[in-house]
């Protein structure tokens, strides 16, 4: 082989590499990103789906239940329960909202936790056990009769003539994504963060709001 | 290299050059439209906050004051004394203490007629929230009524976010707007 024959092989080798860092590097951009798109994308139709079960709910607090001071059972910061007759029922359901404080344990995030929602009717509970990357779920509630002023939780009893007078409440959701991307799709050396979803919910339920404050 | 095969080359990295660019803007179009639509639930957020804020409040200012009763039958549109309902071009703040952007000092419903507020959300985004309030006909399909009172009064909500939609139309920034709308009769 002659020198060009050589410089020609070096040069084309070199030309390869070159192209084949450059599909390397579209690989790994083109993997990170759609890892990250396709998390973000579970994460938005999970809080859609969540959102969409928790205000139905809300709106529906002490419906059918003939109590002048709301259907509200027991509020805490992140334990809802409450009364409501379901269409097509004769007598009102007891409804439980509440953040585990265990969570998956085969995934990397491990502020994710369980949320349930138990539905008892004629004594029977029906539980949903909810995975879908909660690491908040906040309530907060305000007085029905007096503007702007919160309610001290937790307190439970909510039936009674004494310490009724929950109206609004506030639901503060954040999800997050159960896992980071894969070290080796990163091209940065970020591993802090995970991809996180929030919502703010205040809701208020036409039953609870016209009750009689105490 | 002769001619041909340098020609062979360059269009070899024309032909990668343009696949690269292509799943780039791909894979840049995919994060838009995701951020657009996560986007898109803040502003839900926000707007479903402000309308439900709305109807904790008393419908109108005349009802502030408690239960109104009010003479049975109930008098009907047009004929809805001004003692009862508040007259549509009057709609909005009423009085000093009730603030423009300053909804907690608002006591009823049609108090969000004119009302502005930018709203920033760490790490997200500024949401520009406007919103209007008027009578609508108490009959389908429920348009909008200036020559009198009615018994319904209807919110539009608008919530604006600015996004970068440079690889779509090539402009720098455009914006989104959710806009709602929400009924609120009276009902007591």
């Amino acid at each position: 082989m002659g020198t060009t024959t050589l410089l020609d092989i070096v040069g084309s080798t070199m030309t390869f590499g070159l192209l084949l860092l450059i599909v390397l590097r579209l690989n790994t951009s083109a993997s990170e990103s759609n890892f990250g798109y396709n998390s973000n994308y579970l994460l938005q139709r999970n809080m859609v789906a969540l959102t969409v079960m928790l205000e139905d709910d809300l709106k529906h607090v002490g419906a059918g239940v003939y109590d002048i001071y709301g259907g509200i059972q027991l509020a805490d910061t992140s334990h809802l329960i409450f009364r409501e007759k379901f269409a097509g029922q004769a007598l009102p359901s007891t409804v439980e909202w509440q953040m585990q404080t265990t969570g998956p344990t085969n995934v990397q995030n491990k502020r994710i936790r369980y949320l349930d929602r138990n539905v008892t009717t004629n004594g029977v509970t029906t539980t949903s056990r909810m995975n879908l990357g909660v690491t908040q779920f906040a309530l907060q509630y305000w007085r029905v009769d007096v503007a702007n002023t919160l309610i001290p939780i937790p307190s439970g009893g909510f039936s009674s003539p004494t310490t009724g007078n929950i109206g609004p409440i506030s639901v503060t959701i954040q999800l997050e994504s159960p896992y980071r991307p894969p070290a080796e799709y990163l091209s940065k050396k970020d591993t802090s963060e995970y991809l996180m979803v929030w919502r703010q919910i205040r809701s208020v339920s036409r039953n609870n709001q016209i009750q009689f404050p105490q | 290299m002769n001619t041909g095969q340098m020609m062979l080359v360059g269009m070899a990295l024309v032909l990668l050059g343009t696949t690269v660019l292509s799943v780039n803007r791909n894979s840049l179009n995919n994060g838009t439209i995701l951020r657009q639509t996560e986007l898109g639930i803040y502003a839900v957020s926000l707007a479903t906050s402000y309308i439900q804020r709305a109807t904790e409040l008393d419908w109108d200012e005349k009802t502030v004051g408690g239960l109104v009763f009010i003479n049975i039958p109930m008098p009907q549109p047009p004929n809805i004394p001004a003692a009862d309902a508040t007259a549509p071009g009057s709609l909005g703040r009423d009085g000093s203490n009730e603030k423009q952007g300053q909804d907690n000092t608002y006591d009823d419903f049609d108090d969000y007629n004119g009302f502005v507020e930018d709203t920033l959300i760490s790490n997200v985004d500024n949401f520009h929230v406007t919103a209007q309030v008027y009578y609508v006909n108490q009959t389908p399909p429920y348009t909008k009524t200036t020559a009198n009172a009615t018994w319904q009064k209807q919110m539009d909500i608008q919530v604006c976010n600015s996004i970068n939609r440079k690889v779509f139309s090539g402009e720098s920034a455009g914006t989104d707007t959710i806009k709602l709308s929400y009924i609120y009769a009276f009902y007591r």
